[in-house]
């Protein structure tokens, strides 16, 4: 346990310098550089003045006149809210639904329940969003409301939790719509597939004809063997929640950094008051890091946790 | 035997979209590119039809109405099946030719350095939300052509094939045949190429109908954002409510499923028709490769 978690900071140790230095050099590459009256790449220097000014000064540059620490510090957090809550509705929606969806009489999938998470599965979050949003807006300007019933941009207004601008209130509940359906189906779907295959072996046949109760079989038998598998999928779908969050800040304005890396990244010739965060290369190196972290993290605390929970793992080290 | 539904419904989607791929541009009744400002005629001023005062159905001219600079969204959604699914082929195999081959050989040689090396940088790639790689490296070049479309996504998504046929080398070389066919004198190349590859082809077309379904949910994200086929292109028009000519769309010269979603905040008003079809498309599709994938995966199922 202590040897896989070590290996894994060290990779990440090793990785996040390299993402930042890569980040800063995307953007200094940057085709927005070499358009006339672009970005001067000689205001910036090269990567090691930049990790220079950062160690020594404390200095992690500037966007608009605003440090970009104090910047990105509270959008990070607003993000991080986010995708706690999203990865939880994942977590326990997503094993809870793989589980219902499996017949204890022929211990398979139920044909229905197959055909919904399938369905589901296939309908990208943000269209759902996106058809929430329409049915909202023509709800409102049609229907006579004085105010919409769920609000649609911003975060939750009252009083803000610690080291972030939002609090939690009904704010949440579109943006989490579009961020957790799919890996929820997905999850389910997963769970499903491995619960029937593991359904089939000899020792739950067994366990049945001796006449243990099927949700004790589940509880005892199966689900132990399966949990580990589920947990490494649960990291893999935080990729997916991640990068919803581009996807579901645009779209609600919420105020993350997935809202800086779209603007950050792409042009758009609309929005010019966020025209300043285009191609910016210290915004976008820190932006890198802290994505890499996040991701990096979640991936070392799945593996630890598959590694806690499965002893078969550690037969293999 | 009792009948498999998923596969039957996967199988006469798919094939729907690949006769539209195919035969679309043909029956569609109208040029895709072609906008039609002139139609609408109120109160002596013209508009396009989607930005007029009045509800977009109907006009018998279009069956679907137009999208939001005014061009026929029927003639649209029948051509922009082909590029779409052009593009998803071929970043699939893309995919495939690079992960097989690495998977594979990682698998094979675990226990050596390059083996590990290669599952290593696999383990750490895959973890990378395939979103933001993918918005990034292709924002790095103006151009968004099909053939950079293909390279950039195939270049990022292979890592899950390599993963899943790294494990299935890795318990693959343990088996008792392998070693009988080296105790043989077979070579390593002649045991993989005889022995190991062609337990693969059962999982092959499961694994490429799910990737399919995938690369497609991954370019409606980026059409989402404005990242899609074809050049930018502003329209600017009249609009009833304001009397200066201002920017009504930001869209492409090809039609393109991705592209009909994006500029969401400004559809949401003028036509949000558009986006509603191009999103039952996008998922009609979807959800044909994956019924595909779940029934061909019921259908090579041994334990059945």
């Amino acid at each position: 346990m202590i040897r896989l978690i070590s290996t894994k900071s060290l990779l990440i140790l090793f990785l996040l310098p390299i993402l930042h230095a890569v980040g800063y050099q995307y953007a200094i590459n940057h085709p927005s550089f070499f358009r006339p009256g672009g970005r001067d790449p000689e205001a910036y220097g090269g990567y090691f003045d930049y990790l220079g000014r950062i160690i020594f000064q404390g200095n992690f540059g500037e966007v608009g006149g605003a440090q970009i620490n104090e910047l990105v510090s509270k959008p990070f957090v607003n993000s991080l809210i986010l995708i706690v809550f999203s990865m939880a509705i994942v977590g326990i929606l997503g094993i809870l639904i793989g589980f219902i969806s499996i017949s204890p009489n022929t211990m398979r999938t139920r044909p229905t329940a197959f055909l919904i998470i399938s369905a589901g599965a296939s309908i990208p979050g943000f269209l759902l969003g996106g058809v929430v949003i329409a049915i909202i807006v023509f709800q409102t300007l049609y229907g006579g409301l004085s105010q919409t019933w769920l609000p649609m941009s911003g975060c939750g207004e009252g009083t803000p939790l610690p080291f972030s601008s939002c609090s939690l209130d009904r704010h949440l509940i579109l943006p989490l719509i579009v961020l957790a359906v799919r890996p929820t189906l997905h999850v389910a779907r997963v769970t499903t597939s491995l619960l029937e295959n593991e359904l089939q072996k000899n020792y739950i046949r067994t366990a049945r004809s001796k006449g243990a109760r099927w949700y004790r079989v589940f509880r005892k038998h199966a689900f132990k063997n399966i949990f580990a598998p589920v947990i490494v999928l649960l990291g893999q779908s935080l990729r997916y929640v991640v990068g919803g969050l581009l996807i579901a800040e645009i779209m609600f304005f919420w105020p993350g950094i997935g809202r800086f890396f779209v603007f950050s990244i792409i042009a758009n010739e609309n929005l010019s008051a966020q025209s300043r965060f285009f191609a910016h290369p210290e915004l976008i190196a820190t932006l890198t890091f802290l994505l890499g972290f996040l991701i990096l993290t979640a991936d070392l605390i799945a593996a630890a946790a598959a590694y806690a929970a499965d002893p078969r793992l550690r037969q293999q080290n | 035997m009792k009948r498999n539904y998923s596969l039957i419904i996967g199988l006469i989607l798919t094939l729907l979209f690949l006769l539209i791929a195919v035969v679309g541009s043909t029956i569609a009744p109208f040029d895709p590119t072609r906008r039609f400002t002139d139609v609408i005629n109120v109160d002596g001023e013209t508009y396009i039809p989607s930005v007029r005062p009045i509800a977009p159905f109907v006009l018998d001219m279009f069956p679907l109405g137009t999208d939001h600079v005014g061009r026929d969204l029927l003639s649209r959604l029948l051509w922009a099946v082909r590029p779409t699914m052009i593009t998803c082929v071929g970043v699939v195999l893309a995919r495939l030719l690079i992960g097989l081959p690495l998977g594979v050989l990682s698998g094979w040689l675990s226990e050596q350095f390059w083996g590990g090396a290669i599952k290593t940088i696999t383990s750490v790639l895959i973890s990378i939300p395939p979103l933001i790689l993918a918005l990034a490296l292709i924002a790095l070049s103006e151009e968004r052509s099909l053939s950079i479309f293909i390279l950039v996504l195939g270049l990022i998504g292979w890592p899950d094939f390599a993963i899943f046929y790294q494990n299935q080398t890795a318990t693959l070389r343990q088996q008792g045949f392998v070693e009988s066919s080296f105790a043989l004198g077979s070579s390593h190349l002649a045991v993989l190429w005889r022995h190991v590859l062609p337990q693969f082809w059962s999982t092959l077309p499961t694994l490429l109908a799910f990737e399919l379904s995938a690369v497609l949910l991954l370019m409606a994200e980026l059409g989402f954002l404005g990242i899609f086929l074809g050049n930018g292109l502003i329209v600017y028009g009249a609009d009833p409510n304001s009397p200066a000519f201002v920017a009504i769309g930001l869209t492409s010269d090809i039609p393109e499923l991705g592209q009909m979603l994006s500029d969401f905040t400004r559809k949401m008003f003028q036509a949000p028709w558009e986006m509603v079809l191009a999103a039952a498309v996008i998922f009609l599709q979807v959800f044909a490769f994956n019924m595909l994938g779940e029934g061909l995966r019921r259908r090579l199922d041994v334990t059945r």
